[in-house]
């Protein structure tokens, strides 16, 4: 069962990595706060648009945009009646 | 806030031009791994569905070797589970990980090479397989050149993915991405030390590994695969979709956490489940059905965390076509991990090997666990494209 001579000490390596990997996780704070954390993906202010989707000239309908902006404008403010929220 | 000393608030994202360049994504790989996966499930399936045939009409091989069973089998598999799973995987992770850490995808332009990549790894499998070339090893059938390219594509894979994680603006890493991370992880490991062989011509190559030996290697990989490319994988989708489209945060956060390092520890043990009665020793059979049985619980865990998800939101699964696909994948899911362990008991196993019920459990897995969940997600994803 030679194969065992390097699965087993390939397996301890893995094992000692994966400790390694969840102490830094540990003392790296990962675990604070994680009923938040689980919420946060819901945040419905996340900017949501991709760079091919903030382009000039025409948009999907799909995403009531009313006008396409150039990748360089800013995300305009939540407030401006001419750009509705895309589905998040 | 207590937690995440630089998280950007919510109001400068909207306000600030500066940010705007940060706060845009980098979708174009996540379209084409999206549209691959499509028509690569379309493809795999339908191999699937001719061999399936085979078995009943064997004379649906017409007599030719590229249409023979031994060759068509291993390019269904490949299709089924790393062109259209592995297609579905790079593009959820792409564009999970851009959300979760609120930015842009890492170097997008390797991104691109991962995607092309990968179609490249795929149509070479399409060609050498139907051609013969095989290592004739489950799941690694591929011969060395093409095995070299894939190590080279996912190399690229993590670079871009664990390069986006690093440079995340949230300072938690949400749950999802430690599943693709260990996938994109092991995958690396086993695709290496399985893979080991010894070219002799362009096209073939012999194992590193003889005999019992290679079996044991092997079955760790084939396991291995199942547990973190189809279900490690898997779930880090299902951890950022199912919340998302149902509009309520995980069930239980802690539990996601917990369920993952017991099962991304446990899975690596399971292997010689495979091996049941054959000239593997009796105590490494022993080691592989005690591990698949304590497997049970941290799947169920999150099967059971995923579909409790809904609570507050039942309603939903009436109408929203696309919560049906993902919940209806979690009781599959719920379903192959009961089966699996059971079937890796001593004693059910002498009764299931080499019969139906094994290429039963796979399905129940694969179409039902997998790919509903590849559906559901590919229906979120594709309207937002």
């Amino acid at each position: 069962m030679e194969s065992l001579f390097l699965l087993i000490p390939l397996s301890l390596v893995l094992v000692l990595g994966i400790l390694v990997l969840f102490g830094w996780a540990l003392q790296g704070g990962q675990f604070d706060d994680l009923e938040q954390e689980g919420e946060r993906i819901l945040n419905a202010e996340a900017p949501t648009l991709d760079v091919d989707q903030v382009e000039e000239a025409g948009g999907p309908e799909q995403f009531g945009v009313a006008r396409k902006r150039a990748c360089t404008d800013a995300i305009v403010p939540a407030g401006d009646p001419s750009w509705r929220q895309p589905p998040t | 806030m207590a937690t995440a000393t630089h998280l950007t608030p919510t109001s400068a994202l909207h306000a600030n031009a500066a940010v705007a360049s940060e706060a845009v994504y980098a979708d174009t790989a996540v379209r084409v791994l999206s549209l691959a996966a499509i028509v690569w499930g379309v493809v795999g399936m339908l191999v699937g569905v001719i061999i399936a045939s085979q078995l009943a009409w064997p004379e649906l091989n017409f007599g030719i070797p590229w249409f023979s069973y031994g060759r068509l089998r291993p390019l269904h598999t490949n299709a089924v589970i790393f062109a259209f799973g592995g297609c579905a995987l790079m593009a959820t992770s792409f564009h999970v990980a851009q959300r979760t850490c609120q930015t842009r995808l890492f170097m997008p332009k390797l991104a691109l090479f991962v995607a092309w990549g990968w179609q490249v790894v795929i149509v070479a499998a399409a060609i050498s397989l139907p051609l013969g070339m095989t290592q004739g090893k489950e799941y690694a059938e591929l011969e060395w050149p093409i095995d070299l390219l894939i190590t080279v594509v996912w190399v690229a894979y993590a670079v871009v993915f664990f390069g986006t994680i690093a440079r995340r603006k949230i300072r938690h890493i949400y749950v999802a991405n430690w599943f693709f991370g260990a996938f994109i992880l092991t995958i690396a490991l086993l695709h290496i030390v399985n893979g080991a062989a010894v070219p002799a011509s362009f096209t073939k190559s012999y194992s590193a590994y003889a005999g019992v030996q290679d079996a044991m290697v092997q079955w760790w990989y084939g396991h291995n695969a199942v547990g973190f490319f189809l279900t490690a994988g898997f779930l880090g989708m299902m951890y950022y979709y199912i919340p998302k489209q149902a509009g309520r945060p995980v069930y239980s956060y802690r539990l996601s956490i917990v369920h993952f390092w017991a099962l991304i520890f446990t899975y690596m043990w399971a292997g010689p489940h495979h091996l049941h009665y054959t000239a593997l020793p009796d105590w490494a059979q022993s080691v592989g059905m005690v591990f698949s049985l304590i497997l049970l619980a941290p799947s169920w865990g999150g099967m059971i965390n995923g579909i409790m998800t809904l609570q507050g939101a039942w309603h939903k699964l009436r109408d929203d076509a696309i919560i049906k696909f993902l919940i209806v994948s979690l009781s599959f899911y719920g379903m192959a991990t009961f089966e699996g362990p059971m079937m890796s008991i001593k004693t059910v196993n002498a009764l299931s090997h080499y019969t139906d019920w094994t290429i039963g459990h796979v399905h129940a897995g694969a179409l039902g666990w997998v790919g509903l969940i590849s559906m559901g997600t590919l229906y979120y994803i594709v309207p937002r494209m």
